[in-house]
């Protein structure tokens, strides 16, 4: 007996199949134009330096009085959470009857260089809350904080507690030294002064670079292997392609925040380990006292599982609830399943929480 | 036997060159392969020149799906002269020594050194100007001549050990009008020594993982043993070999070895990487360009400027609330006509007028709230003279109560 039901034949025939579908493929690539992503119209509504914050306009009855802010990370564009009209949380959330605004960080540049998480949280986050706030002329808004974005609003609303009145933070990674954690392993032993100081702004290749490095043969190999299943089908290589678009359009990232993030988060592990502090102000989890939904994905490579699930220790409320959707770090975003769990599971949560 | 091995492998290939043809002429209307015998996968470099460039929107792709899918098919190749081997013998697809084959394949040519440039996970420098490669030093090179150092036995590209003594020329004292540039230089060839044996550090913990990865594979295949199990495809294969390697990779990733080296190579880098920026700054310099160290004192500067202008602005709106709900709190005494008629009065009347001009366009934008500095800077003058005007005429405000 061996491990092999394969005949020279076989063996044959499956690369000319291959090579088949390859030139079919390539054949549907040279024709298709540059994919489009974001499918729901949105207008600006404030504006500061680069960052855009923005309204989706809705053709659906806005039911759901506070409105919901969402706070992306600051290394990939936010357009993930409105990719296409059928991979959209935006959309669906609408069609539940929320309000929502995005906030858009832009490309950071040399000459941003100098803004710190103080700038991002107690400046861009905090500006973006306030107008949110006053257009529908309330004290506090639905937040909902995405990876880094998620840290972001941790750290706004326990420095801010009557700003917000419902938290929800996705895929967000709260205590960095889970053994599982190969990012945070990894940057254990860099010198991020040096780092920084020596590259100024991080470039966004290098992220990538880094990103694709955590499952080195998956995603720099296997994936453009498998690709050529698909690769005669157009519907299905336009959804391969806009999702590589998002991959590898990345912000390069602003230096000081960068290193006082890596600093704070994945080395020192301030949220569990306590000291963090932004601008001088102490942030503790334990001033976080409004309704938290804690969602992460349970294959998530760049954020594990044990990284997020933390919070329900770490944080004041007794109003916890947690959420592990099947999937990765962003097929809870974009894939079939997440659309169906994931904006109903959170439409149902905070429209109990919307008195 | 080995006549009949040879016989079915040449039959093979004019099978799969014969397929490939057929493929060429129903997809491009044009005959795909060389005559001349060439591997699965060059015979695969036809499509590429066919179809490369006609899409610049997805040349990315296009290129990446060529990689690895003639690395791929390469592997069927290596696969299926194996089974045809094993089909001679009647023992299947040798995988002991397809993996060593496949070792070396990836030694050469792996996820890692595929991308260009510095070859290690997240330090890919290639595209950032100055850094696109350093000769053998990898990744660094496109550095202007001028800041490369100039020593016997040191070409910019790497050491040759017969001419370059490091004991000689690192550790040689430097004097004389040279003696700041001589130091500089000596520095930089010790940051690319270092970062030389970082990489091979790190490089040396890669070929472990793959190593693993061969007798990982082993065991996966072990477990295929039996009726049901068996792996029916080349692709099913591959793919199990990718885990193999993913597995593997992991394991050693997460190691305190692979932490130091990943540490120690990315500081090298930095070390290497600073040094040569210094050089090109001071060279630069001294024909008066402005050089990157300048341009970012400015962008400091900036910086610290408009978070004071925002924390004083922030300030006086808050002494500016106080005032309005102190005021509020009192009742009025004086009559309107007075006011009006009162210097100090007038110039609260203006101070608000200024306000409301530079807070209209905040409070009142229809669509858009654009925050710039302009904006601020008028909002702060609007505001100071609000607060130079209440400070004459109301009880001195509490301290603001964010710290800075």
């Amino acid at each position: 007996m061996t491990p092999f039901k394969i005949t020279p034949e076989k063996a044959l025939n499956e690369a000319l199949k291959f090579n088949e579908k390859l030139a079919a493929g390539l054949k549907t690539l040279g024709q298709l134009d540059d994919v489009q992503y974001g499918c729901t119209e949105k207008e600006a509504v404030y504006k500061e330096d680069k960052l855009v914050l923005y309204r989706f306009k809705s053709e659906h009855k806005v039911t759901v009085k506070t409105p919901l802010l969402i706070s992306y990370a600051l290394v990939n564009r936010p357009y993930m959470v409105d990719l296409q009209a059928d991979r959209s949380i935006v959309r669906n959330l609408q069609a539940m009857g929320h309000e929502v605004y995005l906030i858009d960080w832009g490309y950071p540049d040399r000459s941003d260089r100098y803004l710190t998480l103080d700038d991002y949280i107690n400046g861009y986050l905090s500006r973006c809350v306030d107008v949110v706030a006053k257009r529908h002329k309330l004290p506090a808004i639905n937040l909902l904080g995405i990876c880094q974005g998620g840290v972001f609003s941790l750290c706004y609303t326990a420095l801010n507690p009557t700003k917000i009145k419902n938290l929800i933070t996705m895929v967000t990674p709260v205590d960095f030294h889970t053994p599982d954690n190969m990012l945070s392993h990894w940057t254990q032993a860099m010198d991020i002064d040096l780092f920084v100081d020596t590259l100024g702004n991080v470039p966004a290749d290098l992220m990538n670079q880094c990103y694709l490095s955590l499952k080195p043969y998956r995603l720099n190999a296997q994936k453009y292997v498998g690709l050529v299943d698909i690769l005669d089908n157009k519907t299905e290589l336009e959804n391969f392609l806009r999702m590589e678009k998002w991959i590898f359009d990345s912000p390069d990232q602003a230096g000081e925040a960068f290193r006082q993030f890596i600093k704070n988060f994945y080395q020192a592990n301030k949220f569990v380990n306590g000291g963090l502090e932004i601008d001088g102000r102490a942030v503790s989890l334990k001033n976080i006292n409004v309704p938290v939904l804690n969602i992460f994905a349970e294959q998530d490579h760049l954020v594990p599982p044990s990284a997020s699930k933390p919070l329900k220790e770490l944080i004041g409320t007794k109003d916890y609830t947690q959420l592990a959707f099947t999937g990765g770090h962003i097929g809870i975003y974009v894939s079939g399943r997440a659309q169906r769990e994931v904006p109903p599971a959170i439409s149902k949560w905070l429209k109990d929480r919307d008195a | 036997m080995q006549n009949e091995f040879l016989g079915a492998m040449q039959s093979g290939a004019e099978k799969y060159l014969k397929g490939l043809n057929e493929l060429s002429e129903k997809f491009m209307g044009a005959n795909a392969s060389s005559n001349n015998g060439p591997s699965w996968s060059e015979g695969m470099e036809q499509f590429a020149k066919l179809y490369g460039g006609n899409n610049n929107a997805h040349e990315g792709v296009f290129d990446q799906v060529m990689t690895q899918g003639k690395g791929f098919v390469s592997m069927l190749e290596k696969m299926y002269q194996s089974a045809s081997l094993g089909n001679q013998t009647g023992s299947g697809i040798d995988f002991a020594a397809l993996g060593q084959q496949m070792l070396a394949e990836l030694a050469k040519n792996n996820p890692f050194s595929n991308l260009p440039g510095v070859q290690i996970p997240g330090m890919n420098f290639s595209g950032l100007p100055g850094m696109a490669s350093f000769g053998n030093a990898g990744g660094f090179g496109a550095t202007p001549n001028f800041a490369m150092p100039n020593f016997p036995g040191f070409n910019g590209g790497g050491f040759d050990p017969k001419t370059f003594s490091a004991e000689n020329f690192l550790n040689m004292p430097a004097f004389g009008s040279n003696r700041e540039s001589q130091e500089r230089k000596q520095a930089l060839i010790k940051h690319i020594a270092s970062y030389m044996q970082a990489m091979q550090a790190y490089q040396g913990l890669q070929m472990k993982s793959i190593q693993m990865a061969i007798e990982r594979m082993q065991s996966k295949l072990e477990e295929r043993n039996e009726h049901g199990r068996q792996l029916d495809s080349l692709k099913a294969v591959y793919d199990l070999w990718i885990d193999a390697l993913e597995e593997s990779f992991a394991e050693v990733a997460l190691t305190k070895d692979y932490q130091l080296a990943y540490g120690q190579l990315v500081d090298a880098q930095m070390r290497v990487r600073a040094n040569v920026q210094k050089q090109i700054e001071l060279a630069t310099g001294e024909i008066g360009m402005p050089t990157r160290s300048e341009l970012e004192g400015v962008h400091q500067k900036l910086a610290e400027t408009r978070r004071t202008l925002r924390m004083e602005l922030s300030e006086l709106k808050a002494e500016i609330a106080e005032l309005k709900a102190n005021r509020a709190a009192k009742p009025v005494s004086v009559k309107p006509e007075t006011v009006k008629a009162a210097p100090v009065k007038a110039a609260v009347v203006q101070a608000e007028v200024v306000n409301t001009e530079v807070a209209k366009p905040a409070l009142a934008a229809p669509k858009v709230l654009k925050a710039s500095s302009s904006n601020l800077l008028s909002a702060a003058k609007a505001v100071a003279v609000k607060k130079t005007a209440a400070k004459s005429t109301a009880p001195k405000p509490t301290a603001p109560t964010r710290k800075k």
